[in-house]
């Protein structure tokens, strides 16, 4: 069968769309407040240490996806238990990334629409993305990111003088404890969620490094949240940020020069549903992969219609309301997402070191050379 | 709305998916597919009947809520 690969450029740029995403919609944290950029900061150190640890797995097994390494790690049957844990991770956030790009098109244009025409409309995206491949995905998202920065850019240049600095004082106010909360928030949604990327590492290109892969994305993803950040606040205040259900797009719209360039949030919503849109795919590859694997089928792309289009639909009954998916989304997901995001990759980790090292003793007792980074499993090539 | 375009996307669905599968023999495939095809077409009923169905953060946020021991919501 063909497969499919990506380069390092197309998967940094898939990355950092990826961590952007919808956090462009919910907004970021509430209760640090004006202090919210020290905390993305903390959440950058924090997940640096966590990529770290994604990036090694991925160092240790290339070319193989995280299913494949469960397997090999952990065995068929705790193997497949734990892609089936995956897969429900992925299937539940992609179908709250899906209700996220449903609610906010549906308040912000298309109020009369039905939120399932919406989100059936999402799905049928996200399939024709799958099955058209993550190569397509990665050439699509290269041609997209450089219109994407010129957007972000023209709109932050656009609003420079509705900054007022003042709005960042007083700093630590309230101390330490509402922003190291808030940087849990950031360090689960979004740089944490990269996990996903471990279900499609194995379209990865062998020459690339993924420690430079994840830290090129941590880098960009989180200069972009920082600044999106400090322009909210510099442009809101923390007062109208808390009563705004969608911040970022709201400073979209308050944006105007002179007389002649005001109302441009559409060009703010484009960006918007377009990072939504490549995180909500990454997840949904990674769910069809996983199933995909589970039932042994070698072609993921034939089965991908049903699994995205169920996906779409679940997000419906989801959350009952937009401000019940926000609050999910700040309170909830954090702690929710911790064995998936955390618990599951270092467990993951540890024992790839070990059965690494354990393959490296047996192969130099052997008289052998050192294997190098591919981590030698004679099971693996059945898969 | 959301039964009748369930099922005009089903349709296209069985037509170029499902029926390739079949002439191509990949049963493994085929059965997989028609599996989550009829959930999604049940999901469907189900949510155009106005059936409740049971929500994965609704369930979630319970038993995170209850480890932490909060009496919020």
């Amino acid at each position: 069968m063909y497969k499919e690969v990506i380069n390092q450029k197309q998967a940094v740029v898939l990355m950092t769309t990826f961590i952007i995403g919808t956090n462009t919609i919910l907004g970021i944290g509430g209760n640090s407040k004006q202090d919210i950029w020290i905390a993305v900061l903390f959440a950058m150190v924090a997940a640096g240490i966590i990529m770290a640890v994604y990036a090694r797995i991925i160092k240790l097994y290339p070319e193989k996806d995280l299913f494949e390494i469960l397997d090999v790690l952990f065995g068929k049957v705790i193997g497949r238990i734990l892609t089936l844990m995956f897969v429900f991770f992925s299937f539940h956030i992609g179908a709250c990334i899906v209700k996220n790009m449903s609610e906010f098109m549906r308040i912000i244009s298309l109020d009369a629409t039905p939120v399932c025409i919406i989100a059936l409309v999402t799905g049928i995206v996200i399939t024709y993305a799958i099955k058209s491949g993550i190569e397509s995905m990665g050439r699509t998202m290269s041609i997209i990111f450089p219109i994407w920065v010129t957007g972000t850019l023209f709109l932050s240049l656009l609003s420079l003088s509705q900054y007022d600095v003042n709005r960042l004082k007083p700093v630590l106010y309230d101390g330490l404890g509402p922003v190291l909360t808030d940087s849990f928030s950031i360090f689960a949604l979004p740089f944490a969620e990269t996990v996903a990327f471990l279900g499609i590492a194995g379209c990865f290109q062998k020459k690339s490094s993924p420690y430079k892969i994840y830290f090129y994305s941590l880098l960009l993803g989180g200069i972009f949240l920082f600044t999106f950040v400090l322009r909210t606040i510099m442009m809101l205040g923390t007062e109208n940020i808390t009563i705004q259900m969608f911040p970022p797009y709201v400073i979209a719209r308050i944006i105007k020069l002179g007389d002649f360039i005001e109302r441009i949030e559409i060009i703010s919503a484009v960006l918007i549903i377009s990072c939504s849109f490549t995180k909500a795919t990454v997840f949904m590859f990674s769910m069809t992969k996983g199933i995909a694997h589970f039932f042994s089928i070698k072609d993921y792309h034939r089965i991908a219609a049903p699994l995205v289009l169920l996906t779409s639909i679940y997000s419906m009954p989801l959350n009952i309301s937009a401000i019940d998916m926000l609050d999910w989304a700040q309170n909830i997901f954090p702690i929710y997402a911790l064995p998936f995001q955390v618990v599951l990759p270092v467990i993951t980790w540890i024992a790839a070191e070990i059965k690494s090292r354990k393959d490296k003793n047996a192969t130099g007792k052997q008289g052998g050379g050192a294997p190098g980074n591919a981590a030698p499993c004679p099971q693996n090539q059945d898969m | 709305m959301i039964l009748i375009s369930t099922i005009i996307v089903s349709v296209f669905l069985i037509l170029i998916d499902l029926v390739t599968l079949y002439k191509e023999q990949q049963w493994k495939a085929f059965f997989v597919y028609s599996i989550f095809l009829c959930l999604y077409i049940t999901l469907a009923f189900l949510m155009e009947f106005n059936i409740d169905v049971p929500s994965l953060s609704d369930i979630s946020r319970k038993i995170i809520l209850f480890i932490l021991g909060s009496t919020e919501k």
